[in-house]
Parts: structure tokens; sequence; C-alpha cells
């Protein structure tokens, strides 16, 4: 079992976006299965009080993020890399999730290649899946790899982003 | 009714939003610490949030799943959007969304929501 702050040190998402409180089992480079407790207390219920489809698929994929760094932690993205979702296919969603709801993710790996990688799985709240993802690739990618870049950043190798 | 010749009832299959990403939005502090990126997940809600929109907050479908979503270009802080909808005709309550950021394409998703929420 890896607590959340064994978490911290594998992933870099940090308050009010680490969205995966506990590891329960992880096999290396094969699957992982984590739990997020969802409560009131965080910034993004509407008048509905459910959890907004898009945060649950967040929640999901950093437990995905956290399979795929497992063995190459990277819990700060200004000495690491960055990860980017690159794709997401399939995301098919059950019944809404409430405060309340006790989460848990399965990630599998279905193919990983260099900073690359595919994961699939579900979310589940008791025997009720409320998530199901067919694809999430996800892209490590060097800070000064990426596509854009940010204003703050604008004066470190600024020729190279042109 | 001369006057109003050029009003048509326009079926609410398409929209466009423009929105400014915040720099002060909380989520960057955590996301991510010394390098703050907008949540690739964030934009699939900005999307998701325009076609409830043109809906109506009264009958507001709920959504069934992303069936597609690439993300194109990282969003960042105080970066201006814009996001436009579309439904997706002869499928069944697919909506394709396009979200431009500066003379980028940041994402290109696609949203299907429940069926017999036809508006």
């Amino acid at each position: 079992m890896t607590t959340a702050e064994g978490i911290a040190r594998i992933i870099p998402h940090r308050y009010p976006i680490l969205l995966v409180d506990r590891v329960l089992d992880v096999e290396v480079g094969r699957q992982l299965t984590a739990i997020k407790a969802v409560t009131c207390n965080e910034p993004w219920y509407g008048e509905d009080r459910c959890l907004p489809a898009p945060l649950l698929i967040e929640s999901w994929a950093q437990a995905a993020v956290l399979l795929a760094v497992w063995e190459q932690p990277n819990p700060d993205v200004v000495a690491g890399k960055v990860e980017l979702a690159g794709s997401i296919k399939n995301a098919v969603l059950g019944d809404p999730v409430v405060p309340g709801d006790v989460l848990e993710h399965r990630a599998e790996v279905v193919k990983a290649i260099g900073d690359t990688a595919v994961l699939a799985g579900e979310s589940r709240v008791g025997t009720s899946t409320v998530l199901t993802v067919g694809s999430f690739v996800l892209a490590l990618r060097d800070l000064r790899d990426l596509a854009r870049r940010p204003a703050a950043h604008a004066g470190r190798g600024a020729d190279r982003w042109a | 009714m001369t006057a109003r010749a050029g009003v048509v009832e326009v079926p609410a299959d398409r929209g466009s939003a423009s929105r400014h990403v915040d720099a002060d939005d909380p989520v960057f502090a955590g996301h991510y610490p010394g390098f703050p990126v907008l949540p690739g997940l964030y934009l699939v809600r900005f999307a998701d949030q325009v076609v409830r929109g043109l809906r109506g907050a009264g009958r507001a479908p709920r959504l069934a799943e992303v069936v597609s979503c690439r993300f194109l270009a990282p969003v960042y802080p105080g970066d201006d959007i814009r996001i436009d909808v579309v439904r997706r005709p002869g499928e069944d309550g697919q909506w394709a969304a396009t979200v431009v950021v500066g003379a980028e394409r940041a994402a290109e998703i696609r949203l299907r929501y429940r069926e017999g929420d036809r508006s």
C-alpha cells in the first residue's frame, strides 16, 4: 500500500488537483489499483453536487500515470519531465459520482514505448462501474520539447521555441 | 412583420465561446508546482459546459462518453482560448469540439450525451 505521501514522491500533481489518495496494489509494468475518497470539500461541484466527469477521468488518469512512471518517479516537472495527456478514447461514464463515494481505479498497461504509454482501465464505486477507459495515451515530455511555451518561460532558451 | 423577416429559429446545433484562462485559478498551484499548465481534462470540461449551455440549464443532458479527445498543444495561465462545438448530424447525441489557443489547435474532442436528451 502506498499512502498520499508516497504518491507525491512518484507524480508531480499537488493540491488541489492530486486526485489519488492511496495505491492499494501495483504490479509494475502491468496494473495498479488505487482509491480516491470523494468529498464535498473540493472546489468543483455545481448545483447537481456530482463530481464532474472530466475530474473523474482526471482522477483515473492520475492512477494510470502512477503506474506508467512507477519505476521512474517524476515528482517535479521542472527537474524531470512533464506528464501530458496525449489522447483519450472511449471514456464511458456510468452513474454519477457524489461526495461520500470511494472511487476504486484500476489501470493496466496496454503498451509502453519509450516515453509514451498506452493504458486502459475502469473506476468503480462499490460494485457499480462509474467509468471505463478504452485507451489513454500518456506522453512524458521534456519542458523544452513542448509545442508551445508559456509566457513566463519566454526568456529561457527562447530561440528554441520560435 | 417585415422588420422581423430576417429572424429565424436557429436550432442550437453549434456554438462558440471564448474563455480567458485565469492565472489565479487555484489549480495551477498543483498542476504543476514550478510549471503551471492547464490539466487537459479541463478543456473537456469547458467543451461540455458550452454544449450544456446551448441546451439550456433546465434540460442539461448528462455526458455519457468522451468518445475521443486529442490534446495537441498545452494551455497556460493567462491564455485566451476559443471553444467551438457542433452537433454531429446522424450520430445520436454526439458533439465535436475544437479548442483553439492563439493560432493553434489545443484539443479536438468528441462527446456523446445520453440518448433521449435531444433539444
